[in-house]
């Protein structure tokens, strides 16, 4: 078992109108814990409130789903909460609501992530229930059957039926010929549909194991106290043979792909997606900066550009997310009725072209920082924001520690890196485009 | 993360409360202003941020007949130019120090909300105060910004779960504004002038009109000195009087189909009249909607969800409002199964009432809300959003400190009356169906009487 703490220090840089204030600090002691089955937990007290974050990070999502078996990760995420051995069906949520706590689960390519937000008085029970699913899990056909016609339906609420959704899925599997990023996180319908309970029992054993997943814990709790109940509960659990790595990696680009998708819509929508770098590549920090420039807030380049100036968007996001292989670098755009996508392609290429040949200024540099900076600040306000970016950072860096260098990382960013990063990134042979084109009511 | 996907879409929870979170938090510090402005400051240490809502008591059932979309537009035009300000500056004043400002509005009321480091606090206020004191309302603005809410207007039409409460909303409201839809309509909005957004600022946007919550890590004596010297300029007006139609009352079976025939699922909201949210029943219906479907081990979720498959969200709530609000059921479920949907949600809530809930239901029911309280009091802004409820809604000022304490009077007998009173069944509930419905309407034909809608909700006959 190893056991060190870091000092999370967090300097909020002001704007350079307040070069004279001094920087404030946020001390955050985070303490990692490692057991001899390999689990990893974070711990991070916060007395404020009486209660507590408890989350749970499991190192598998659609990316590491077989052939045939999309979406069995997310599908995963529902059944984990329909019973295991000390807790039955329905008894972890009549456990954890009855005694004042709430609990979600969230898949994405990368990671299945369960968590609980409770009293702190109630601890045991939450380690209780959630060492029985990690390693008691009951997987049954009912529980199969239901939870299947469960997802299905969120798939058609938020993909089939919802314009953002399905655009989203068909740029992903344009953009991606070979690497599993090409799938959704919903699933395939009929991959949905072949899903069987031994597909269940082979993805559990392979993928939920104590040296597979990550735990943090932030509230009001004493860690000394907290690890006893985790190595009583946990350090039982057996370690796993470590799940296949995922070795496909996407070819370059050999030039651009374009998507029509007729759907029955009021307003068209551009989506554009260049081929990006992973979590763990410097740049994701330079690309960032060029997120926030070029879309975030009305005062963005293309906000100005296609919204306010030429008034042929209503609104547009773009979007980096980081990940565990190369991404994609996207922008969101949703026109105005009657547009095409030919003018607003022209304007946004122009603008991706400037950053490419002019270096920003020092006033328009500084300002993405202190977006990035403060929002930074924003997502740690809550137990549980604490503990999905230390998670999150533990899985995709392999070192939550990144989350101490994020602001210097941000800080060290030239208008020179702007403009490398804007050559490499926005290249015609890695855009992939995709147009929604409304279709007539049936 | 863009493409995660959850276990289900109750991510907003229930506004509930306790008083095991901190006292002082739940005790801003109330001063009114000569101008009858009303400010409340509450002191949050820990993280360099503040929270700021600026509240006006005039949202979209104050537009006048014939010129919805008017309280839309405004909120819409207050950012774009303020004070010295042209609409570019105050875009470049918030994104430089990486604050964030939003305007929205419900039919009671229009929302200024802003975040920011403690350090910006003052820049904030003063932005604020030219926003709704000083908005520029010029007629550039005004055209590029009517432009974009006829742009909106046509996207909600893609919004299937929107659109259902809309439709819900007109049916069951009435002539009574909470009937309107909230963003105006395109007939409406086309036909406004800048005049008109000139004449409703004039009229509802006035410091005994307004109040205004601000959460921070600084102190309250220091913020309160900028809030007077920004606000106390604001001058005082007397208010319009308004009379609001009464709802019509909600009788049998009330049933309607709203045709939108690309969707291969149907959204369902099935409910009735019941209360404003400053009623002392409240609390216990609180209580008997969280064992209904306040969760995921609630009786909806359970038997609907869990044990048959039938949808992915399936909830009941009490819309909150100062005047009377609905008590409703919503869910969706593919357009195969939209009867049997109808026919499970009604089956529940017969049972509900001729059943009722057992002592265990209600003390369980309690302890959830108590415990989730303190979840919605982590930071400044989760904190400004309990204190601006309070206020809107004309709730006690002791309300979030003594809530825990009320939240446990609430007995059995309590439950079971207010169930009896609101909780709706066959005798007396509007069915609000949306999708396909040539496919839906043979589904639920022997329920009753079926009127069909177009999307335009002129009534068609089926």
């Amino acid at each position: 078992m190893t056991l060190r703490t870091f000092f999370l220090l967090i300097a909020v840089y002001a704007g350079a109108n307040h070069t004279d204030a001094q920087p404030p600090n946020l001390s955050l002691p985070v303490t990692r814990h490692v057991l001899a089955n390999g689990l990893e937990v974070f711990t991070l007290e916060n007395p404020t409130l009486p209660i507590i974050s408890f989350y749970t990070f499991f190192r598998t999502g659609s990316r590491n789903e077989p052939v045939g078996r999309s979406g069995i990760s997310h599908l995963f995420e529902h059944i984990m909460f329909n019973g295991a051995k000390r807790y039955g069906p329905k008894e972890f949520d009549r456990q954890l609501e009855s005694i004042g706590g709430y609990s979600n689960a969230y898949t994405t390519e990368d990671m299945t992530v369960y968590y609980e937000d409770f009293p702190a008085d109630r601890l045991e029970l939450v380690i209780d229930m959630e060492s029985d699913r990690m390693t008691n899990l009951a997987l049954t056909e009912e529980s199969l059957a239901s939870e299947r016609e469960v997802v299905k339906e969120e798939r058609r609420v938020y993909v089939d039926n919802s314009v953002e959704g399905h655009i989203f899925e068909l740029l992903s599997s344009l953009a991606f010929t070979t690497h599993p990023y090409r799938n959704p996180v919903a699933g395939w319908m009929t991959d949905l549909d072949a899903i069987t309970v031994e597909d269940c029992r082979r993805y559990y054993s392979m993928h939920y194991a104590p040296n597979n997943a990550v735990i943090v814990l932030v509230g009001d709790f004493q860690t000394d106290v907290a690890m006893d109940l985790i190595r009583r509960y946990y350090e039982s659990i057996p370690a796993q043979a470590p799940a296949p790595p995922v070795r496909t990696v996407e070819p370059p680009p050999y030039g651009e792909r374009r998507a029509t998708l007729y759907k029955y819509a009021e307003l068209p929508v551009l989506l554009i997606g260049y081929r990006a770098v992973a979590a763990q590549n410097p740049d994701v920090f330079t690309l960032d900066i060029l997120q926030i420039l070029l879309g975030r807030g009305e005062s963005s380049r293309l906000y100005r550009k296609l919204v306010y100036d030429e008034q042929i968007a209503i609104e547009l996001s773009v979007s980096f997310p980081w990940m565990l292989d190369p991404g994609l670098f996207t922008f969101y755009i949703t026109l105005k009725p009657g547009e095409r996508h030919e003018k607003a392609e022209q304007l946004l290429y122009e603008e991706l072209e400037r950053l490419k040949n002019e270096p920003v200024t020092e006033q328009e540099l500084r300002k993405a920082k202190n977006i990035l900076e403060a929002g930074l600040v924003r997502d740690l306000e809550t137990n549980g924001g604490k503990a999905d970016k230390i998670g999150n950072y533990a899985l995709l860096f392999g070192d939550w520690s990144m989350l101490t260098q994020t602001m210097t990382r941000y800080e060290s960013v030239t208008a020179k890196d702007v403009m490398a990063a804007a050559r490499t990134l926005f290249s015609d042979r890695g855009r992939n485009i995709v147009f929604m084109m409304p279709e007539e009511k049936p | 993360m863009r493409h995660a996907l959850y276990r289900t879409v109750f991510l907003l929870l229930a506004v509930t409360l306790s008083a095991r979170a901190q006292d002082a938090s739940l005790s801003p510090t109330r001063s009114t202003l000569a101008n009858g402005l009303t400010v409340l400051v509450v002191e949050q240490r820990g993280l360099p941020l503040t929270a700021v809502r600026l509240v006006v008591l005039a949202g979209s059932a104050f537009d006048p007949p014939g010129k919805e979309g008017v309280a839309a537009l405004t909120a819409l035009l207050l950012d774009k130019g303020a004070g010295n300000r042209s609409a570019s500056q105050v875009a470049e004043t918030v994104d430089f120090r990486g604050g964030t400002l939003e305007v929205d509005h419900t039919h009671d009321a229009t929302f200024v909300t802003a975040s920011m480091l403690s350090r910006d606090t003052d820049v904030f206020l003063e932005l604020m105060a030219d926003m709704v004191i000083r908005p520029s309302l010029a007629e550039e603005e005004y055209l590029r910004e009517r432009e974009n809410l006829l742009a909106s207007l046509a996207r909600t039409q893609e919004n299937a779960s929107y659109l259902t409460d809309v439709f819900f909303n007109r049916f069951l409201f009435g002539a009574h504004p909470y009937g309107r839809p909230e963003l105006g309509a395109d007939s409406s909005v086309a036909r406004l002038t800048r005049e008109d957004i000139v004449a409703f600022h004039r009229s509802w946007y006035v410091p005994n009109n307004a109040f205004m919550i601000i959460a921070c890590d600084v102190h309250t004596t220091d913020v309160m000195r900028t809030a007077r010297r920004l606000f106390e300029g604001w001058r005082k007006r007397p208010l319009p009087r308004t009379v609001f139609a009464a709802p019509p009352a909600v009788n049998g079976f009330s049933l309607h189909v709203v045709d939108k025939p690309d969707l291969s699922q149907t959204h369902v909201r099935m409910g009735t009249l019941a209360l404003p949210r400053n009623h002392p029943n409240h609390i216990p219906l609180a209580v008997a909607s969280t064992i209904l479907g306040g969760g995921f081990s609630s009786r909806l979720v359970s038997r609907i969800r869990v044990d048959r498959g039938l949808t992915y969200d399936i909830r009941s709530r009490i819309a909150p409002r100062r005047e009377r609000g609905a008590f409703v059921v919503s869910t969706f479920t593919k357009t195969e199964t939209t009867g049997e949907m109808v026919e499970a949600v009604l089956e529940e809530l017969r049972q509900f009432r001729r059943t009722g809930v057992t002592e265990a239901d209600v003390l369980a029911a309690r302890q959830y809300l108590s415990g989730v309280f303190p979840l919605s009091l982590q930071g400044p802004r989760a904190l400004t959003d309990q204190i601006v409820d309070m206020e809107l809604y004309g709730l006690p000022a002791d309300y979030l400190r003594t809530y825990t304490d009320r939240l446990r009077a609430v007995t059995v007998g309590e439950v079971a009356r207010v169930i009896r009173r609101y909780v709706p069944d066959d005798e007396a509930i509007l069915c609000v169906l949306l999708g396909p419905a040539d496919r839906i309407i043979p589904q639920i034909e022997h329920f009753g009487t079926v009127r069909r809608h177009s999307m335009d909700v002129q009534p068609v006959e089926p």
